[in-house]
C-alpha cells in the first residue's frame, strides 16, 4: 500500500516541468484507509456496510506555509477545487526547496467574502457544479455515492456541504505541523467518515445547516501530513 | 504599444449611468461596464436561448412594458407552462440592491441569474449548455468579441454582461422625481398623500428608492398551497420566519399584482390589508402592530401620491427594449 502511494508521488514528480532545478511540491492525496480513492472500489466500513463513492470534491483555499523562527510565510493565492478522482487536481503548487516550513494552514471551503463577490472564474466558476443556484454560496465539499447502510432511494447518500452565513458557516480552518524539507503530501483519509456518520439516518444534506457544519468539521479532521 | 493601448481604451468607452443627486450611493459600480458589455447583456436578456427548450427569456417574466415585472400573473410561469411559487419582481434600480429575490437568497446581481436559469420550473437549463448553444448561434461571437476582446464564451462573461444590462435599468424620472428636482409640483391631493405616506409608509418604503431593502413580515396570511416562509428558508433563523423583501413602490401601476405571491390585484386591496387584514404573529413588523388605519379620503390621497411614482420614461426607454437584429438571426 505504501508502495502505491509512493508511485503516485513519483507520478507527480514526472508531471512537473523538467526545468533541471529540484522541485518540491505541495499536494493532496485522497485515500480510503491507505489506498488511493477509486471510483471502481466498493469499500467496507467498520460496521460492515458496503460503500461506493461516486463524487468527491472539495475546495482548498487560503493555504499558508509558515517558516520556522519567523512570522514570515508563503501564501498560495489560488482557490483549488480538488476532485478525488482527478489526479491532476491534487497538486497545489511547488514550494521553495531551501525553506524549512513548520506549519501548513488552509481553509476547507470558500470564505464568506469570496462567496459574496459575484461571478468568478477558474476553480470558482459557478458552472462547475460547486455553486448553489437557488441560494447564493459555494458548496465547500460534495460527497455522493451509495451505501447498503442508506435507507434513501437507490441506497444513495448525497452531501453538499456549504454555507457562509452565521450560525451555519461551514468553512473549516485546518492547521498541521510540518517537520522536514521534503515534499509536502497532505493525506486526506475519508474512511472514518463512514465509520462515524450514521448513513442510515443521515444520508443527505443539500443546504446550510447544523448538520452541514458538523459534517464539514468531520471532513476537516481527516487531513494529516504523510 | 502606446497606440495599441489607446485603441483599447477608445474601444471600451465607459458608460456612466445617470441617477439624481438625492439617490444614495449604489452598491454596484455603475461605470465598470462598457457599452458593448451592456449590449451583450441586453441580447442575452431577451434571448430564449437561456432556457432548455429555447422558449423562455428573462423578459418573458420581466417584461419591459411592466417595469420588468410579470403583470397579470400572480405566480410566474416557466417552460412547459410550469407554474412557479412567487410573483416575478419588477427590475429597476438594482444597483442599490445587494440581496436579490423575495427572500434575499441571491447575494449578488451576477449570480442571481443562475437561479431562474437552472430552476426546473423556470428555464431548466445549465450554464454549460447555454455556452454550447451560444457558440453555435449567429452573432454572439461578435457580441462577445466586442464586449470582452475575444470571442471566448464563459459563465463569468455571460453573468457579468447580464448584470451590466440590468444595472442600466434605472427608474428616476417619475413625477415624484421631477418634483424633487423642482421641475413640477404635486397637486393638493398628491401633497396630502405624500404627507400621509411619510407618516405611515416611509420607514420601510423609504424615499427616494421607496424601499429600505430590508425584509419584513407585514402580516399576510400563509397561503396553504405555497407554505412560503420567505427569508427563514435562507437564514434558518426563527426570527426571519415570514419575512419577505420590502419592494420598491416605484412603477406600481405597471407591476400588479402585488406581494410575493401576487395575492392582491389592486392598490386598494393592499391598503385594505394594512388597515384591517394584518395577521398577528411573533415576527410581525413592529410598525404594523396597530395596522394602518386610514379614512377613505386618506386612502385616495395616498394612492394619488403613489401614482406619482410611475416612471413613463423608464417604461418606454428604447435603450432597454428588445434589441432588434442583435444575435437574433439563426444561421446554424
Amino acid at each position: 500500500m505504501q508502495g502505491r502511494i509512493f508511485s503516485i508521488i513519483l507520478a507527480f514528480c514526472v508531471m512537473l516541468p523538467l526545468s533541471g532545478v529540484a522541485q518540491r511540491t505541495l499536494s493532496i492525496l485522497p485515500v480510503y484507509h491507505s489506498k488511493i480513492l477509486s471510483l471502481d472500489s466498493v469499500y467496507t466500513n467498520s460496521k460492515g456496510d458496503a460503500i461506493r463513492i461516486e463524487t468527491c470534491k472539495f475546495y482548498i483555499s487560503n493555504a499558508m506555509l509558515t517558516e520556522s523562527l519567523s512570522t514570515k510565510g508563503t501564501h498560495l493565492d489560488d482557490y483549488f477545487l480538488i476532485d478525488a478522482f482527478e489526479p491532476r487536481t491534487w497538486l497545489l503548487g511547488t514550494i521553495d526547496t531551501a525553506t524549512y516550513y513548520t506549519e501548513l494552514s488552509f481553509n476547507l471551503g470558500v470564505d464568506s467574502v469570496t462567496s459574496n463577490s459575484g461571478a468568478l472564474d477558474g476553480a470558482l466558476d459557478p458552472s462547475l457544479g460547486m455553486y448553489w443556484t437557488w441560494q447564493s454560496g459555494y458548496i465547500n465539499a460534495k460527497l455522493e455515492g451509495s451505501s447498503t447502510a442508506s435507507n434513501a432511494r437507490n441506497n444513495q447518500f448525497q452531501f453538499h456541504l456549504g454555507g457562509y452565513l452565521s450560525p451555519y458557516n461551514a468553512l473549516q480552518k485546518v492547521k498541521l505541523n510540518l517537520s522536514n524539507k521534503a515534499d509536502i503530501v497532505l493525506l486526506w483519509d475519508i474512511a472514518p467518515f463512514f465509520d462515524k456518520v450514521d448513513i442510515h439516518n443521515n444520508n443527505h444534506t443539500m443546504s446550510p445547516s447544523a448538520n452541514a457544519v458538523e459534517l464539514s468539521k468531520l471532513l476537516a479532521s481527516f487531513f494529516s501530513i504523510q | 504599444m502606446l497606440i495599441l493601448s489607446f485603441f483599447c481604451f477608445a474601444g471600451n468607452l465607459l458608460v456612466t449611468q445617470k441617477f439624481p443627486s438625492y439617490f444614495p450611493k449604489p452598491v454596484y459600480a455603475l461605470d465598470s461596464a462598457s457599452d458593448d458589455q451592456i449590449l451583450l447583456g441586453r441580447a442575452l436578456f431577451y434571448d430564449p436561448i437561456l432556457s432548455y427548450d429555447n422558449t423562455i427569456s428573462c423578459a418573458s417574466c420581466h417584461s419591459p412594458y411592466n417595469a420588468f415585472a410579470h403583470t397579470d400573473h400572480d405566480l410566474s410561469h416557466g417552460i412547459n407552462d410550469e407554474i412557479g411559487t412567487r410573483n416575478a419582481p419588477a427590475l429597476f434600480n438594482l444597483a442599490w440592491q445587494k440581496n436579490l429575490m423575495w427572500d434575499g437568497a441571491s447575494n449578488h446581481l451576477d449570480v442571481q441569474a443562475l437561479a431562474p436559469i437552472t430552476h426546473p420550473g423556470e428555464m431548466n437549463e445549465s450554464i454549460g449548455n447555454i455556452i454550447e448553444k451560444l457558440r453555435l448561434k449567429y452573432g454572439y461571437a461578435t457580441l462577445f468579441s466586442n464586449a470582452y476582446g475575444d470571442n471566448e464564451i464563459t459563465s463569468k462573461r455571460i453573468l457579468k454582461a447580464l448584470t451590466a444590462f440590468q444595472l442600466t435599468l434605472i427608474s428616476a424620472n417619475a413625477k415624484y422625481d421631477r418634483v424633487q428636482k423642482g421641475e413640477e409640483q404635486f397637486t393638493a391631493q398628491e401633497f396630502s398623500g405624500y404627507s400621509l405616506f411619510k407618516t405611515h409608509c416611509n420607514t420601510c418604503h423609504s424615499e427616494p428608492l421607496f424601499t429600505n431593502h430590508s425584509f419584513a413580515n407585514i402580516g399576510l396570511a400563509i397561503d396553504a398551497t405555497l407554505r412560503d416562509y420567505g427569508r427563514w428558508k435562507v437564514t434558518q433563523r426563527p426570527q426571519d420566519s415570514l419575512l419577505f423583501k420590502v419592494p420598491s413602490l416605484r412603477n406600481l401601476s405597471y407591476t400588479f399584482p402585488y406581494m410575493h405571491d401576487g395575492r392582491f390585484k389592486k392598490l386598494n386591496d393592499v391598503l385594505a390589508h394594512y388597515a384591517a387584514g394584518i395577521i398577528r404573529s411573533e415576527t410581525l413588523a413592529p410598525e404594523l402592530q396597530q395596522g394602518i388605519k386610514l379614512s377613505s379620503n386618506e386612502k385616495a390621497d395616498i394612492i394619488a401620491f403613489l401614482l406619482t411614482l410611475n416612471d413613463q420614461e423608464f417604461i418606454f426607454n428604447p435603450d432597454t427594449k428588445y434589441p432588434l437584429g442583435i444575435g437574433q438571426s439563426k444561421k446554424e
